[in-house]
């Protein structure tokens, strides 16, 4: 196994948007996990379920106030990002671990060229001169397929496609050679056939820079092709990790399960439906901390889930899968029959083929 | 976002084409600034020895071939006064427009930036300064530094910069949280970088607009400061202070000598007045369609017009 280079030890970040006297919301609840060198790894969740404010805590970029990180470690090749300095955080920002957002658009300053926000990191890190780091953000562009990267780079964000700009983005975050990128939704904004290619760019950039790769994401297709490991966030708390076949094929987790499901698939017939996972994602401010987040929307909700908060517990027989439910060896009746549409579908699709 | 990075560079020749008023206003602007620094050509009775000529046989006369303008109560050429005091006022619209600028950029950026503490007790500043008019601040500053233009620039900036710092303050703190200025942190960017490469830049159309609206303020208070017997050193030629003291004395016997250096100050400050105005309409989408611009009413009939005409033709056949 490669070295261990990011880890998050009970991370629990905390927002109190009405002052400290207000209701706290806990976003991130007790979250660690691992990330080896070259690794990538995705965090899966529905929307509010902490992943980003997770990745932002890493970079210790939580707007505060109202945000807070009250507890853990983020070891980082051994040093707590926690415990730095100001001035040692920004050191380790843009050059050591870098973050791409969802919205290249917003993330681009829309009146300075392109070329010069790629130069902004290697400027502020490497004290290159302007000419040297122009030289360098051609060469990066050219490295993420923009064609006439020596031209592209005078041009201004608004002259670059979705894509284009997601690419630059990537090349910006990219400039220093960091030893993590984090992607927080980097193929949201994006239509399905530049996703592939943006996500293959990024496939690419890891390989050949050894990175390890954080990806955040509600994109279960983006997960299961890239990933080497998946963790899947609730109520800011990892439900279930493990191998993308850990989590895909052998899910333990009632709401694992319910997000399987709930893909829409275009094999399947019309009167199937669309299926949804029940309810809505609970309040944060308002799940007492000793229970299980997912209690309300559970069939398999018993006692001991509104009492008793559910350890990370391996699942019998495997050293990677990791299930944080009581209930996790009850779920098989649902698992097999979601396997066996899964495997209907594969045989409606080859029949299709043929 | 567009329309931002095109604007700038043909900022000019949109100014041409959809606001003739803002254009004469800059033509009107730039034949002054022309006369302010070919001043000693143009007069008839250049300047001598930083002294304008005096002729005490012909005093207060009217216009007349040697006097275009006629002269004033110490037989000064009005003409050439004029044109020299125009140099004043060019100056000082310059200079005031500039410093004050700089002042209220530096206060807002810094403000929006650093935040906190800081911003709480700058603003606080601003907001005292605010309570008092500009015009009083002003009077203040000059009766301690005393007459004299440089005194007078910096005394008309100080207020002007302060009152401008919450507009440009405001509109840093609309940029700071944009995404590329998250972006550029998490980069691992210093805040002074952040506010100059990042939020600037993105203030600048604002930047652009407060200047040319400040031109005009700027040229009133001049000649009104002047007026109040707060301005310039004696010796130096200004419109207000001809006014003051060449036209309120002799307002009855030769009341030219109020009249055109009134006309002066009412075309430079319609001119800025108007070149402000196409400026922050052309800059500010939101704003479009004020003072100056083709009338969308005049197109429409005019639209109106040539379609009925179609119509008739089409019966007609």
């Amino acid at each position: 196994m490669a070295e261990t280079i990011l880890e998050v030890k009970h991370l629990r970040t905390y927002f109190y948007p009405n002052g400290a006297k207000g209701p706290e919301l806990r976003a991130v609840d007790d979250l660690s996990y691992e990330v080896h060198e070259g690794e990538c790894v995705a965090i899966i969740g529905e929307s509010g379920s902490g992943k980003s404010v997770e990745a932002l805590s890493i970079l210790r970029l939580i707007p505060c106030p109202p945000g807070i990180i009250m507890g853990g470690e983020i070891l980082f090749h051994g040093k707590d990002l926690l415990k730095m300095t100001d001035e040692e955080i920004r050191q380790v920002r843009g050059s050591k671990i870098s973050m791409i957002f969802q919205e290249p658009s917003t993330a681009l300053n829309p009146v300075v060229t392109i070329g010069k926000q790629i130069c902004e990191t290697l400027r502020v890190h490497r004290g290159m001169t302007k000419k040297e780091a122009m030289e360098m953000a051609i060469q990066l562009l050219d490295r993420v397929n923009i064609p006439n990267a020596a031209q592209r780079v005078k041009q201004y964000p608004f002259e670059f496609s979705g894509g284009m700009q997601q690419r630059a983005m990537i090349a910006m975050a990219m400039a220093c050679n960091p030893d993590v990128l984090i992607a927080d939704e980097p193929t949201t904004a994006l239509d399905v056939t530049v996703q592939a290619q943006v996500l293959e760019e990024l496939n690419k950039m890891r390989k050949e820079t050894n990175t390890a790769l954080i990806i955040i994401t509600h994109n279960l297709g983006v997960v299961a092709r890239y990933a080497d490991s998946v963790k899947i966030v609730y109520g800011g708390k990892i439900v279930e990790s493990g191998t993308p076949h850990d989590v895909f094929e052998e899910p333990r987790h009632p709401y694992t399960l319910g997000l399987i499901r709930a893909v829409p698939r275009l094999d399947l017939p019309k009167s199937s439906g669309l299926s949804a996972i029940e309810g809505e994602p609970p309040d944060m401010s308002k799940i007492p901390p000793d229970c299980c987040a997912f209690y309300s929307r559970c069939k398999y909700c018993t006692d001991i889930c509104k009492t008793a908060r559910p350890e990370e517990r391996a699942v019998d027989g495997s050293a990677t899968h990791i299930c944080a439910c009581f209930h996790m060896n009850q779920t098989q009746a649902e698992r097999e029959a979601l396997m066996e549409i899964n495997r209907k579908s594969l045989e409606f699709s080859k029949e299709a083929e043929t | 976002m567009k329309k931002d990075a095109k604007n700038q560079s043909n900022l000019l020749v949109e100014l041409f084409q959809k606001k003739p008023l803002g254009a004469a206003g800059l033509i009107i602007m730039i034949l002054f600034l022309l006369v302010a620094i070919f001043a000693d050509v143009l007069a008839p009775y250049p300047m001598q020895s930083d002294m304008m000529q005096m002729d005490f046989l012909n005093t207060l006369i009217k216009s007349s071939p040697e006097h275009l303008l006629g002269t004033d109560s110490l037989g000064q050429d009005v003409l050439s006064y004029l044109i020299y005091g125009c140099r004043t006022s060019v100056i000082l619209a310059i200079f005031c427009t500039v410093l004050s600028t700089i002042i209220s950029v530096a206060i807002g950026l810094a403000s929006a930036v650093l935040g906190g503490w800081f911003d709480l007790i700058v603003q606080r500043i601003v907001d005292g300064f605010q309570c008092i008019p500009g015009v009083l601040i002003t009077m203040i500053l000059m009766s301690i530094a005393g007459k004299g233009l440089p005194q007078l620039i910096i005394a008309i900036a100080i207020p002007g910069g302060i009152g401008g710092a919450r507009v440009m303050r405001s509109a840093a703190f609309a940029v700071k949280d944009s995404g590329y200025v998250r972006m550029s942190k998490l980069l691992g960017s210093k805040s002074s970088w952040r506010a100059i490469k990042h939020i600037l830049p993105n203030i600048m159309p604002l930047i652009i607009i407060n200047m040319a609206g400040a031109l005009s303020g700027v040229i009133m208070v001049e000649a009104s400061m002047n007026f109040l017997g707060y301005g310039v050193k004696v010796g130096t030629p200004s419109w207000g202070y001809m006014i003051t003291y060449q036209g309120r004395a002799n307002m009855y016997t030769a009341p030219w000598l109020a009249l055109y250096p009134g006309l002066c100050i009412m075309l430079l400050v319609f001119a800025s007045n108007m070149f402000g105005d196409s400026v922050r309409d052309l800059l500010d989408p939101r704003l479009k369609g004020g003072v100056g611009s083709y009338n969308g009413n005049k197109i429409a009939s005019i639209a109106k017009k040539i379609a009925a005409k179609r119509e008739k033709l089409a019966q007609k056949a």
